[in-house]
């Protein structure tokens, strides 16, 4: 499309935060629209806020809580009915929630969990080896990183697909819209009457393992025990962050690498020669950033020369932040070759950064690498439409893989 | 140099242990732990640590 295009009719009126459209659509459409603004106002019939383009304009504001609060964290429900703790306080409620939670998604105890990991992972290709075929996001991703979270969290993974339903509910928009819709509400309530069951079954019962459910139950703040209302918001939260982040980066990863036969070929190279998998997980992070944050305006501010009123919604797609050509060059691009580059926002920024980075960095490394090592050859099922659904997060709906042999590729 | 880290603001997001290992870590409780007066040969690396801290509690004397 050519710029004079753009300027004879509203770029961007027909702009939706929630949709869905062929695989990619989603987060590449903020690479134009960053090329013609810093800073974007979009009305839409549900709501009307802020999109911010620019990688330093994204940092900046997430790192001023004071400014750009996480009470309302998506941007057509600025008065939210649920408070999940901790990703909705601001500081300084903030901080003692984290603190009480980072022990358990430390560096170094996700280090260890990785003999667990790569035998989740083993056990999942054990399953799909010697076939033509696989629906990569049913069978692996949607599978992989929840099992593992589950006995974190101390849940039983024989109810994840009980578990994905609910989750579904609540992060995929509706028919009848995102906010308020039956179909969240039912989830949310499905959702916190187990987590209401089962914190009252292991208080009754008095057994505790070191699962976050039955630590949940020890923890204090400020000396005292935590209300039930609160553990919930907070037992809440980390069941939706944990089930389908991991899912969704993992099926991205895959995507790229199914329709781009040098990179998919690096990655099995590498994954051969047991080398880390270190800079292809954060390549790809980058490049196929799925979380999309909002804050809500505490105070009438100015900025990149446009007035922000207190109440108002900014949206901060952190796609857009990491494909900036003003932070890294060839940012439009997938390279598996940039050495130590910048830092990429994948995880957000300031005091809300991602509290399971660690958890989903030691979880993409190994799936990338035990994937590849036992299933180098693949690509996309030629007569597959792979469909991007995006809102708060964006994911993948499906993504049928044909194995072939090397031979193929020749 | 002299390395503070405000504790009022560390959420131990775990950011700096990788871009200065030498002077940021975490003890056995997952407790952050550092090195007030790093040799300056950690220059380079404290201060990717002090951009790289996302609630920005990193400050850098000298």
């Amino acid at each position: 499309m050519k710029k004079t295009d753009l300027k004879s009719s509203d770029p961007h009126s027909d702009f939706r935060f929630i949709g869905s459209g062929p695989a990619g659509q989603g987060l590449n459409r903020y690479d134009r629209l960053r090329r013609e603004h810093s800073v974007l106002r979009i009305e839409e019939p549900q709501g009307s806020y802020w999109v911010i383009l620019k990688r330093e304009l994204i940092r900046s504001c997430l790192q001023d809580p004071d400014t750009f609060s996480s009470s309302a964290i998506t941007p057509l429900n600025p008065d939210p009915h649920v408070s999940m703790i901790p990703i909705q306080l601001d500081p300084p409620e903030h901080r003692p929630w984290r603190h009480l939670l980072a022990g358990y998604f430390s560096p170094k105890r996700m280090t260890a969990l990785r003999p667990r990991l790569e035998r989740g992972c083993r056990e999942l290709i054990d399953s799909i080896e010697g076939r033509e075929e696989c629906d990569f996001v049913r069978e692996f991703a949607t599978r992989f990183p929840t099992v593992v979270f589950l006995e974190l969290v101390g849940l039983p993974a024989s109810e994840l697909d009980t578990f994905l339903t609910w989750e579904h509910e609540i992060l995929r928009p509706g028919d009848d819209g995102p906010a308020g819709a039956t179909q969240y509400l039912s989830g949310v309530a499905a959702v916190r009457g187990y987590f209401t069951q089962i914190l009252a079954e292991r208080r009754a019962s008095g057994e505790g393992g070191d699962d976050i459910v039955s630590q949940a139950l020890t923890w204090e703040l400020d000396g005292k025990p935590i209300p039930d209302e609160a553990l919930l918001n907070c037992l809440f939260l980390l069941f939706l962050a944990g089930l389908d982040t991991v899912t969704n980066t993992l099926a991205f990863a895959l995507y790229h690498l199914a329709t781009h036969d040098a990179d998919r070929r690096h990655v099995a190279a590498v994954a051969r020669a047991g080398l880390p998998m270190g800079e292809v997980v954060e390549e790809l992070l980058r490049y196929y950033a799925i979380p999309e944050v909002a804050r809500k305006v505490t105070r009438d501010v100015e900025l990149a020369g446009h007035q922000f009123h207190a109440g108002d919604m900014v949206l901060f797609p952190l796609v857009s932040a990491n494909r900036d050509e003003e932070g890294l060059e060839e940012a439009d691009r997938v390279r598996f070759d940039r050495g130590r580059p910048p830092a990429h926002f994948a995880f957000g920024a300031g005091p809300h950064r991602c509290l399971g980075s660690h958890l989903a960095r030691e979880e993409l490394a190994v799936a990338l690498g035990e994937w590849h090592r036992r299933l180098p050859d693949y690509r996309l099922d030629p007569g597959a439409a792979v469909v991007e659904t995006w809102g708060a997060v964006h994911s993948l709906d499906s993504l049928p893989l044909r194995f072939t042999t090397t031979e193929d590729f020749r | 140099m002299k390395v503070h880290v405000d504790t009022d603001k560390c959420a131990l997001h775990g950011q700096c242990s990788f871009a200065a290992p030498e002077v940021f870590d975490f003890d056995e409780n997952d407790d952050l732990v550092y090195d007030a007066t790093p040799d300056d040969s950690q220059r380079a690396a404290v201060e990717q640590a002090l951009r790289a801290c996302p609630v920005l509690a990193i400050e850098i004397e000298g």
